[in-house]
């Protein structure tokens, strides 16, 4: 049900520019419905979750 | 070959593998062709695996092995996924990397090992209690670099 990837951007770089990653880290929620640039502690990152599946 | 980790490097893995509590299953999916990382990636892996018997490595092609690509939602490669490892059963908890990982998500890499084995997140309980009730597909691409 969840699933974490972790993604080298420079050897993915379309993948990147479609997500339009500029700063890393970069988390993106299934398939762009939510992205995050920077460090996400615990709280926020769940915060985003719901966010991202509110949609 | 030339190794690509050095002795202080294993002898630091080497005491965090002591740590390790259940085996560990590593998937390594690579190419034979256009595949800039793939052989170094492979090769940091066996690096790895051989520090310590609960870790174990098994290695795949992505075209030749597609239906284990596909079990284990692989669509990029050089890509490793850390799964349990319970006798001959395996179970994909949803961590994977795609590309090599080096610089820091070397350590990241390591401390999947050691989370995949402790069978814990480390998440907090409220966290645990949202995502246990989680009712439809969650994916989290962390995009990083190697610096």
């Amino acid at each position: 049900m969840i699933r974490a990837e972790g993604i080298e951007a420079t050897e993915f770089p379309e993948l990147a520019q479609e997500y339009y990653v500029s700063g890393v880290p970069q988390t993106v929620i299934n398939s762009g419905a939510k992205m995050v640039v920077g460090a996400v502690p615990e709280q926020g990152l769940l915060t985003e979750i719901k966010r991202a599946l509110e949609k | 070959m030339e190794k690509l980790l050095d002795k202080q490097i294993v002898d630091q893995i080497s005491e965090a593998f002591a740590q390790l509590k259940e085996p560990v299953q590593i998937l390594f999916f690579g190419s034979i062709q256009n595949c800039e990382y793939c052989a170094e990636t492979q090769q940091l892996l066996e690096e790895v695996s051989v520090i310590n018997d609960k870790v174990s490595l098994k290695v795949y092609d992505i075209q030749a092995n597609k239906d284990v690509a596909d079990k284990y939602n692989v669509d990029k490669f050089p890509a490793i996924v850390i799964a349990a490892k319970d006798g001959e059963q395996i179970s994909n908890l949803g961590v994977q990397f795609s590309g090599v990982p080096s610089g820091h998500e070397f350590a990241t890499l390591i401390n999947d090992i050691l989370m995949v084995s402790n069978r814990d997140s480390g998440l907090s309980p409220a966290v645990r209690e949202f995502l246990k009730n989680l009712n439809e597909p969650l994916l989290l691409q962390v995009f990083v670099t190697p610096t």
